[in-house]
């Protein structure tokens, strides 16, 4: 049963998630990694961000209704959504995904649909028995 | 809210509103709340408390005083540099620059002392996967 897993995560998903990719059926994100150092007052500085993985291939779609709230003395408007991809590239190697660290930029895509690119901020990550990601994120405003 | 404050309201964003203050606080000036779409770090300043008008004999009004909140606020994306905490200290520093202890009212009012009443507790709030900081003074400003 192990060897199953280990297949559908390592091999049998990546590729059909590439393939799909290939066609259009999929879109394909950059996972956007920060580091934070200790400042000299007991903060934190978040240095620049970084591309840690590139041209992952991903599935997402809006979930739920969401509300305008007030943050930072501001209106803020967020939209729930609902990000699968395979937790491995089509080499077998593990994206090893920080829901503290990372975000989720979804490339545009002109064709099929007309999509912007979209910046996803994580809110947790569900590990689907080692053979995908579920995360659920939101897009601030129209970021 | 009387109209002398609200003179006192333009009267200050006029001094904060000023490009030592928003070469650091990026994002804008802004009275009560940011506009929908505001980036981080800004600035916002609202009246907080008043106190008592002062009258002389005969109800003639001398003077009025109210306390007005001044912060900045900024979260861990604003800077690359600077603790968040740092920013919003430079910010309110250049502010407390920018107002000095005078302010000029239209209308013929005239506002004759600005000082700073206390620095207010610092506070943190969530948003989505970072945090926002807010850290700001209160300033008495009496006027005429």
């Amino acid at each position: 049963m192990a060897h199953v897993f280990n297949d559908l995560s390592q091999k049998i998903l990546p590729k059909v998630f590439g393939k799909l990719s290939g066609v259009g059926l999929t879109d394909v994100m950059d996972v956007i990694g920060q580091t934070t150092t200790a400042g000299t007052g007991g903060g934190r500085i978040k240095t620049a961000s970084e591309n840690v993985y590139c041209n992952v291939p991903v599935i997402f779609e809006a979930v739920g209704y969401n509300d305008k709230v007030m943050r930072g003395e501001r209106l803020t408007s967020d939209q729930e959504y609902s990000v699968k991809f395979p937790t491995h590239n089509e080499n077998g190697t593990r994206y090893a995904i920080d829901p503290v660290k990372h975000r989720l930029k979804v490339r545009s895509r002109s064709f099929p649909g007309d999509e912007p690119a979209k910046v996803f901020r994580v809110i947790s990550i569900k590990d689907m028995q080692g053979n995908l990601y579920e995360a659920i994120v939101r897009r601030e405003d129209a970021e | 809210m009387s109209s002398l404050s609200e003179k006192v309201r333009v009267a200050l964003y006029s001094k904060i509103n000023v490009s030592g203050v928003t070469s650091l606080a990026t994002g804008g000036v802004y009275h009560l709340t940011a506009p929908v779409g505001a980036k981080l770090p800004y600035v916002t300043f609202n009246r907080q408390a008043p106190a008592p008008v002062t009258y002389s004999f005969g109800n003639t009004r001398i003077a009025e005083n109210d306390l007005w909140l001044v912060k900045a606020v900024s979260d861990e994306d604003s800077s690359t540099t600077k603790e968040p905490q740092q920013l919003n200290e430079e910010i309110l520093s250049a502010i407390e620059t920018a107002v000095g202890n005078s302010l000029t009212l239209s209308g013929g009012s005239v506002t004759w002392n600005v000082e700073r009443f206390a620095d207010i507790p610092e506070y943190l709030e969530t948003y989505n996967d970072r945090l926002i900081y807010h850290n700001g003074f209160l300033l008495r400003i009496w006027s005429a």
